[in-house]
């Protein structure tokens, strides 16, 4: 125990250290070449394990006297160092360009997309592509083709402005007997929403949603149909028309421009922030389903009541930032 | 190592592989491994076709121990290598039920390259080298395309696994010529075979069972001129005492060493060097008569060469020897009880001998007497007729018939009756010729028997009287003289049908004993040539010049290797649009000069923009605007687009490709 205790704090200072060094070298930026500078190739266990299948064989070679089974070790030997070459030429070419992220709440994966390309002809097989800390990895082999979108994914730990962490780019082709591999910082970034979790209806309005959905409900003023906008809630599409054959449609009710609800900061004090923020990203994913205008009221933000993807996108944003932004 | 499962084309390799690396080893397996084999093969195929499903844990177990247990019982007395490869196969025979992911099938296939090399414990022949070959590029093939994550159809790895082998192939040779051979670490058995050559006694009719086998003793290069033929005479083994039938070593084979003979006095040497194959005996057959030999080998007194251990593998050896008698061996320090002594009974020949030494008077008139009785009055006969009790008075005044251990036998009887001490040598005699590798090829069938008698003046002088009676015996190689004889090979009539001279057959058989002789020489027993050749290729020996040896070649492959496989780099452009665009300008402007020198070049100008090029292109061939339109508006959306659709580059190929077919067509319309 002890000793454990002694090696660790002996070796994590070394291996902080390290890990900053490393950080500090790894190529940055929205379009990364990798080259002889940027890849690592080390042996993998079936390399070792190969390394120890020749040495059987030259000594059963050795021990027979045998000049062909000493053959066949030489040419796996010779086989073995040209597949170091082998391996670094399957990664090396490739240029690795940032696309975008997709926003998504704490704990989910937050997904990202990059595009691979190769400079030269060369086919690329077999090319593990990573978030540093996943063992998930996406695979991606540039065949016929000259380049292709990756999507990669991590968990989603913290809330707010999101840079993923460094890439890895990793390959094992052709034998497996060499892994080489990459490190790199893409200029990659998303906004991480705070966690969805149901909670009780904000003071203000208790009742008056109630109110409200009675009224759609009782009321059903159906005023008619009109020409689907992007960004209009799912909920009020006439799917029928649409299975018929004639367009998006969303049929639009009266009272719903009426109803305008507030998300406030204030609604919530028995709950500790983080789950404040949480309920009231449940309760603003389930207006904007609901298809009703509300409003955000934190200290430092106030949204006017609206409703639609960018505006639900405002709130999320706004709910995400929050804390951090109110700790500059 | 990510643990995938394996795709079907990698399967169907691997299940390749299992079968190509069993298939050398079928000889010498018991009967029911490669059944195993089938079997689990058999079993994986359905579970790959989704008929059956994979076997439950307590069966595979099952099956481990019946499979392991059944090997050990199958080789109760302890085989050697053998065992060790029927566990192997058995064991990945097994493994195969359970193969699903990349570690398994690295696992299987590793222990594949192992058993596949050990099958050159039995067989060394060019041909298995060649299947070896093959075979290695499977197993490579098949761990390759478990590392390939796409579907690919079945022959694509293989191609690739080619490509990749070959620029290891010179390498291999580097390695085999330099790299250092050591000698054996720890004692290996391989297993018994049966004994072949001559054995440690002799009864008359031993040798006819030789002279049935066309199989190669030995073969030996002259270093210098080589002997007569009727000189190569080739000492095996000598035999002292005599129960009256049969002729053996009472205690054994006596061995008082001989030095090795520092003085070079001797007028006529001959170097040798000889490949000998394994027979399973000690005895090392030299010219008579030994001068130098090298020091892991035991000379005796006798004249006589052998090995610490039975030769279980085909061994090389430098030899020196001289025609006449070494003064090492002609010294004696016994009485000659042992070559003198004679059991009762043949009082015929003893009487006949008695009379001839009262006649003759002298050593050598007994000899000659002898010899003329031979000369005279015997035949020689593979299949001379059978032997009583008495068999030397028989054979000497009764049937007269026989071969040379009949000749031997009765010599040195007669030799001991008059009080001459005789023994009697076996061995082999002549050999043949190889035209093209200039060697002989000492077969089975060239064994043979002669007599040594103690000569005062002389020492031991050798006599052979099969010369006596049949001369062409040892002045023509044995198949000649043997050929007409129906006893002859009559074992392996394929090699009799071969070995008969003066027939095309005959040519080609020794151009491939030839190329046979040049595969042991030169690859087989490589490392007995290494020194010679490093030191003709480095001149001198030295770390530095053995160092470059293997640098320069390694550095140099990898070189070209890595350089063809980067060459599309450097021929192109970064970018694939605008190799595309390169090749639409190489292509339009190719055409468009032989068309007419007058018409403006329709190659893309330095550093005239793509849609500007194209643009310009389209008002000069109004046929191909359709294209260049499109190839405009590709170009630019992949290049400045900020979202990328990702086929741009695929759609703009196909564009470029149809312009251009646009573009031959008119052309050849001009033409």
């Amino acid at each position: 125990m002890s000793l454990d205790k002694l090696l660790s704090s002996f070796f994590t200072p070394l291996a902080t250290v390290f890990q900053r060094w490393a950080a500090k070298r790894r190529p940055k930026g929205k379009k990364i070449e990798l080259n002889q500078k940027r890849i690592f190739i080390f042996p993998s266990l079936a390399g070792w394990l190969y390394f120890v299948v020749c040495i059987a064989l030259f000594l059963i070679a050795t021990n027979y006297q045998n000049n062909l089974i000493h053959a066949i070790s030489f040419l796996l030997i010779s086989l073995g160092v040209l597949t170091i070459h082998y391996t670094f030429l399957n990664l090396s070419g490739l240029i690795v360009t940032a696309v975008d992220g997709r926003n998504c709440h704490m704990g989910e994966l937050a997904e990202f997309t990059l595009i691979l390309r190769a400079n030269n002809l060369r086919r690329y097989e077999s090319i593990n592509v990573s978030f540093k800390g996943e063992s998930d990895s996406s695979k991606v082999y540039l065949v016929e083709e000259r380049e292709k979108k990756v999507r990669i994914a991590t968990l989603a730990l913290t809330r707010g402005d999101f840079s993923p962490p460094a890439i890895k780019i990793e390959t094992v082709y052709p034998l497996g007997l060499l892994r080489a591999w990459s490190w790199i910082e893409l200029e990659l970034g998303s906004i991480i929403y705070p966690k969805i979790e149901q909670g009780r209806l904000p003071n203000s309005i208790e009742g008056d949603l109630d109110e409200g959905r009675g009224k759609n409900n009782r009321g059903n003023d159906f005023a008619g149909l009109s020409e689907y906008i992007p960004g209009a809630s799912l909920r009020h599409v006439a799917w029928k028309h649409y299975a018929q054959g004639r367009g998006l449609l969303t049929k639009d009710y009266v009272g719903q421009e009426n109803r305008k609800l507030w998300l406030s900061w204030d609604d919530w004090t028995e709950l500790p922030s983080e789950k404040r923020l949480s309920v009231m990203t449940y309760w603003a994913l389930e207006f904007e389903f609901q298809g009703v205008e509300y409003g955000l009221a934190l200290p430092e933000v106030v949204l006017s009541p609206n409703y639609g993807p960018q505006h639900l996108q405002a709130v999320l944003t706004a709910l995400a930032r929050f804390e951090l932004r109110g700790r500059l | 190592m990510n643990d995938q499962p394996l795709s079907r084309t990698a399967l169907l390799w691997q299940l390749l592989t299992v079968i190509a690396v069993t298939l050398p080893h079928l000889s010498h397996l018991p009967v029911w491994v490669p059944f195993l084999v089938l079997f689990t093969l058999f079993f994986r195929f359905m579970v790959y076709s989704g008929r059956w499903s994979f076997p439950k844990w307590w069966i595979k177990g099952l099956l481990v121990l019946l499979a392991g247990g059944s090997v050990l019982v199958s080789y109760k007395a302890g085989g050697g290598i053998s065992v060790t490869v029927a566990l192997l196969i058995a064991g990945f025979g097994l493994k195969m039920l359970e193969i699903n992911s990349r570690r398994d099938s690295t696992v299987v296939l590793y222990v594949a390259y192992i058993v596949l090399s050990t099958a050159f414990l039995f067989d060394q022949s060019v041909a298995m080298a060649l299947y070896v070959i093959v075979v290695i590029s499977i197993v490579t093939t098949a761990l390759l395309s478990s590392h390939i994550d796409r579907d690919t159809s079945f022959l694509e790895p293989l191609k690739r696994c080619v490509v990749m082998l070959i620029p290891a192939l010179p390498l291999m040779i580097v390695m085999f010529i330099g790299m250092p051979r050591l000698g054996p670490m720890w004692e290996v058995g391989l297993d018994k075979a049966a004994k072949t050559g001559l054995s440690d006694s002799m009864s008359p009719g031993d040798i006819t069972q030789l002279t049935r086998s066309a199989e190669a003793a030995f073969s030996v290069r002259f270093i210098s001129a080589p002997p007569a033929q009727s000189q190569l005479y080739w000492r095996s083994i000598v035999l002292n005492d005599f129960d009256g039938r049969r002729w053996f070593n009472q205690n054994g084979v006596l061995v008082s060493k001989r030095k090795n003979e520092p003085s070079p006095k001797a007028s006529e040497k001959f170097k040798y060097e000889m490949i000998l194959e394994a027979s399973q005996r000690k005895y090392v057959p030299v010219l008579d008569y030994l001068a130098k030999w090298p020091n892991d080998l035991i000379a005796s007194n006798d004249g006589t060469l052998s090995t610490a251990s039975p030769q279980t593998q085909r061994n090389q050896y430098q030899l020196t020897s001289r025609l006449d008698l070494p003064v090492s061996l002609s010294s004696f320090d016994e009485n000659f009880s042992r070559e003198l002594s004679l059991p009762k009974g043949n009082r015929k020949a003893r009487e006949l001998a008695n009379r001839w030494w009262n006649e003759a008077g002298s050593y050598e008139g007994f000899i000659q007497k002898l010899e003329r009785y031979f000369h005279d009055s015997f035949r020689y006969s593979l299949s001379p007729p059978p032997l009583g009790k008495n068999s030397v008075s028989e054979f000497l005044l009764d049937t007269q018939e026989g071969f040379c251990g009949h000749f031997a036998s009765a010599t040195a009887f007669m030799l001991r009756s008059v009080g001459i001490p005789a023994r009697i040598v076996t061995g082999y005699q002549g050999g043949e010729l190889n035209p093209y590798e200039e060697y002989y090829l000492i077969r089975q069938y060239d064994a043979h028997a002669w007599v040594e008698a103690w000569l005062p003046s002389k020492g031991w002088t050798r006599l052979d009287p099969t010369a006596w009676v049949a001369p062409e015996r040892v002045e023509a190689p044995a198949d000649e003289v043997l050929s007409n004889d129906t006893s002859f090979l009559k074992d392996s009539p394929f090699a009799a049908w071969g070995i008969v001279n003066n027939s095309a057959f005959a040519q080609l058989r020794l151009r491939i004993e030839a190329f046979n002789y040049g595969w042991h020489r030169w690859v087989l027993n490589y490392h007995h040539q290494q020194k010679g050749i490093l030191e003709m290729l480095l001149g001198t020996y030295s770390v530095f010049n053995i160092a470059m040896f293997f640098l320069i070649p390694f550095i140099l492959v990898i070189t070209v290797t890595v350089f063809l496989m980067y060459w599309p780099k450097r021929t192109v452009d970064h970018n694939p649009a605008n190799i595309l665009i390169n090749r639409l300008s190489k292509g339009l402007s190719r055409n468009g000069h032989l068309s007419g020198a007058s018409e403006p070049s329709l190659e893309r100008e330095q550093g005239e923009t793509v849609s500007r090029y194209c643009a310009r292109v389209s008002t000069m061939r109004p046929d191909l605007e359709v294209y260049l339109d499109q190839v405009s508006k590709l170009y630019v959306n992949h290049q400045y687009a900020v979202v990328v659709r990702g086929d741009e580059v695929n759609q703009l190929a196909k564009v470029v490709t149809q312009c251009l077919a646009a573009h031959r067509k008119v052309f050849k319309k001009k033409a």
